[in-house]
């Protein structure tokens, strides 16, 4: 069987069936390889400098001062801006990240939105609270009935209750 | 020194593996297939470390020497194994060594642009990595933070499990956390190249099973296509270095239905193949839940079409050799959820509508097929359409179903079906949003079949030497 096509010139082009079998490996193979090398030129667009930057570690890190005050197991109680407690997966999707990036960070703890723990975590923005010294620095401040706020300037706070 | 020891620590449970594989592959030489067992070796192995960890765990408690302990008494008994295999094979009359034809112009320009487009995305896979090295959010919220509470809690490691953590699915089986976990305590630190390595392997020696298994059965050229084709998938790159657990799910599917075939295809009267075959699919079970429809999956569609064809008797005899190797698994799968995992949040939902008025809305029906064709037509981010490019492919080939695959051809059929329908209606179940649960997650159960589909398209298609040979167009027989 042969199709034939008619060319810019008017000239008939034969188009067998072994020329279609090539057309169709060739085909395959081409888009194959223009994929993969797309694929390689996306990933190759990112600052070399930004390894080890990345926003999963540095949230990570942002923990860090807060390490000392926490149990090294159990349960914490957690509270971050835009959370639903009482459904919280019709939560906003960047307060669920926050809190199972916190779960993440903070593994073997438990890190719960469930009350009564006598640790909280309140993660909000960094330097969104007015009283907060927005450089970091540790303020504590007895906020009565047994309750102790550290804030570390950070957008982490801990209350902790006796 | 740190990535050396994670190295050998991911190294010892692979050749562990590799030598049980080698056992109990049908031809005795150590050499043959090396690829194809080296591959089948990359995941079974870690699965194996996964399952003697989380037992470690459960029974004894964390212990770095217990593990590597154990180990070691795994690589000597392997050994030993190996030993009394090679000294009964000994005497036994050599087999027949296949000729190798010489290579043709179009296999050796495979050869270099499969080898060229592997290169390629292992590159692209090191820089997503660079850029993500937790991976994405299900690997670092799911999976890499249970390897994380297991590898830190110490005694406390049951916490994972309390109501709490309710979200990230604790019944969800440990073979990724608990095998990472595994290689941070045989090294004795976290780090995130452990997590890395593993999807890594786990995503190249898919690759590689797909290659090597349609190598065997269709000729060197097919399996270069077939392996092109998956490799050149950008989904399947990025999502393995996403470090999701699809990624492993379709490396035990694919080897399992790559295993079968050849069990099907090859003389081997001992059903060694089949015993394989039951590890593997128990390893899916211990990767995700999917594991278990694939279970039920493949016990359907041996029966269906082996029973008409060669009767019970035979269906029960292979079911006997594939229980063999599934049991194992199988029974640490059942401990875990008879012992740690709460219910299944999808199945038993605490809110939403009832199970009988999710089945009786048809509107759920029409918006899950129509992503159903959506997705499929423009799955793996391909440059063009993939489907419409295959089916193009598969239409100027033709097909070239060797007589004897038949049935092994059919039965892979049924089990992708049954897999699709069964995806299909836990959507139609889902508690959640219909139309946000399809945006997150019907690409990545899409990608779970996606090397089994590549593997038995390539084996329906004609190969490009019986095509060329060919003097006109499509026949019935190749």
């Amino acid at each position: 069987m042969i199709l034939n096509a008619q060319d810019d010139w008017g000239k008939p082009v034969k188009f067998d069936y072994h020329s279609r079998i090539r057309l169709a490996i060739v085909l395959i193979i081409f888009f194959a390889l223009l994929s993969n090398v797309r694929l390689l030129l996306d990933s190759m667009r990112f600052d070399l400098h930004q390894v080890g930057h990345d926003d999963v570690t540095l949230y990570q890190k942002r923990f860090d001062v807060i390490r000392g005050l926490l149990p090294a197991h159990g349960t914490v109680g957690y509270a971050g801006e835009r959370l639903n407690y009482a459904e919280y997966w019709k939560s906003d999707a960047g307060a669920l990240r926050n809190w199972f990036l916190t779960q993440y960070t903070l593994a073997p703890l438990v890190v719960s939105i469930t009350s009564n723990h006598k640790l909280n975590i309140i993660n909000g923005s960094a330097g969104t609270d007015p009283e907060s010294s927005g450089n970091a620095g540790l303020t504590v401040r007895d906020m009565g009935s047994g309750m102790t706020l550290f804030d570390f300037g950070n957008g982490l706070r801990v209350v902790s209750s006796e | 020194m740190m990535i050396l020891s994670l190295v050998l620590s991911i190294l010892i449970a692979q050749l562990i593996a590799f030598i049980l594989i080698s056992v109990a592959w049908p031809e005795m030489h150590i050499r043959s297939n090396l690829l194809l067992k080296t591959c089948l070796a990359a995941g079974t192995g870690f699965g194996i470390l996964s399952c003697v960890y989380f037992l470690q765990l459960s029974w004894f408690g964390p212990s770095r020497k217990g593990l590597a302990a154990a180990q070691i008494a795994q690589l000597i008994g392997a050994l030993a194994i190996l030993f009394c295999r090679l000294k009964a094979t000994k005497d036994a009359p050599s087999e027949p060594v296949i000729e190798r034809l010489p290579r043709s112009r179009l296999e050796l320009i495979l050869s270099i642009l499969f080898v060229v487009a592997v290169i390629s995305a292992s590159g692209a896979f090191v820089f997503i990595s660079l850029r993500q090295p937790h991976g994405e959010w299900d690997a670092w919220a799911v999976y890499n933070m249970k390897a994380r509470f297991l590898f830190r809690a110490g005694d406390y490691w049951r916490d994972l499990f309390y109501e709490p953590t309710g979200w990230t699915s604790p019944d969800y089986p440990l073979l990724i956390p608990a095998g990472i976990a595994a290689c941070w305590t045989l090294i004795g630190r976290d780090t995130v190249v452990a997590p890395i390595m593993v999807a890594f392997l786990f995503t190249f020696a898919t690759i590689g099973v797909v290659y090597r298994s349609v190598s065997l059965l269709r000729g060197k050229s097919q399996g270069l296509l077939a392996g092109l084709v998956l490799t050149c998938t950008p989904f399947f790159i990025t999502h393995g270095a996403d470090q999701y657990t699809d990624i492993p799910l379709a490396f035990f599917f694919a080897a399992t239905i790559a295993l079968l075939h050849l069990q099907d295809v090859l003389p081997d009267r001992r059903h060694r193949f089949l015993m394989l075959a039951g590890t593997v699919i128990g390893l899916s079970t211990w990767t995700k839940n999917e594991g278990l429809l694939f279970l039920v999956a493949i016990l359907s569609s041996r029966f269906a079409v082996i029973v008409p064809k060669k009767g019970l008797k035979v269906f029960l005899r292979q079911m006997r050799y594939l229980a063999i190797g599934l049991l194992p698994v199988l029974l640490v799968v059942i401990y875990f959820k008879a012992t740690l995992a709460t219910p299944n949040r999808m199945l038993f939902p605490p809110q939403g509508p009832t199970l009988v008025e999710k089945l009786l809305d048809t509107s759920r029906y029409w918006i899950i097929l129509d992503a159903f064709v959506t997705q499929a037509l423009g799955f793996g981010n391909w440059a063009t359409s993939l489907t419409a490019l295959m089916l193009f492919y598969l239409l100027l080939l033709g097909s070239g179903i060797k007589q004897n695959e038949g049935t092994s051809i059919a039965a892979t059929l049924i089990v992708l079906g049954i897999m699709l329908a069964g995806y299909f209606m836990t959507f139609v179940l889902s508690p959640l949003d219909v139309a946000l649960h399809i945006s997150t997650s019907l690409n990545r159960v899409l990608l779970q079949l996606w090397p089994s589909f590549i593997f038995i398209f390539f084996l329906i298609v004609r190969t490009p030497e019986r095509a060329l040979m060919k003097s006109g167009p499509l026949s019935a027989q190749p």
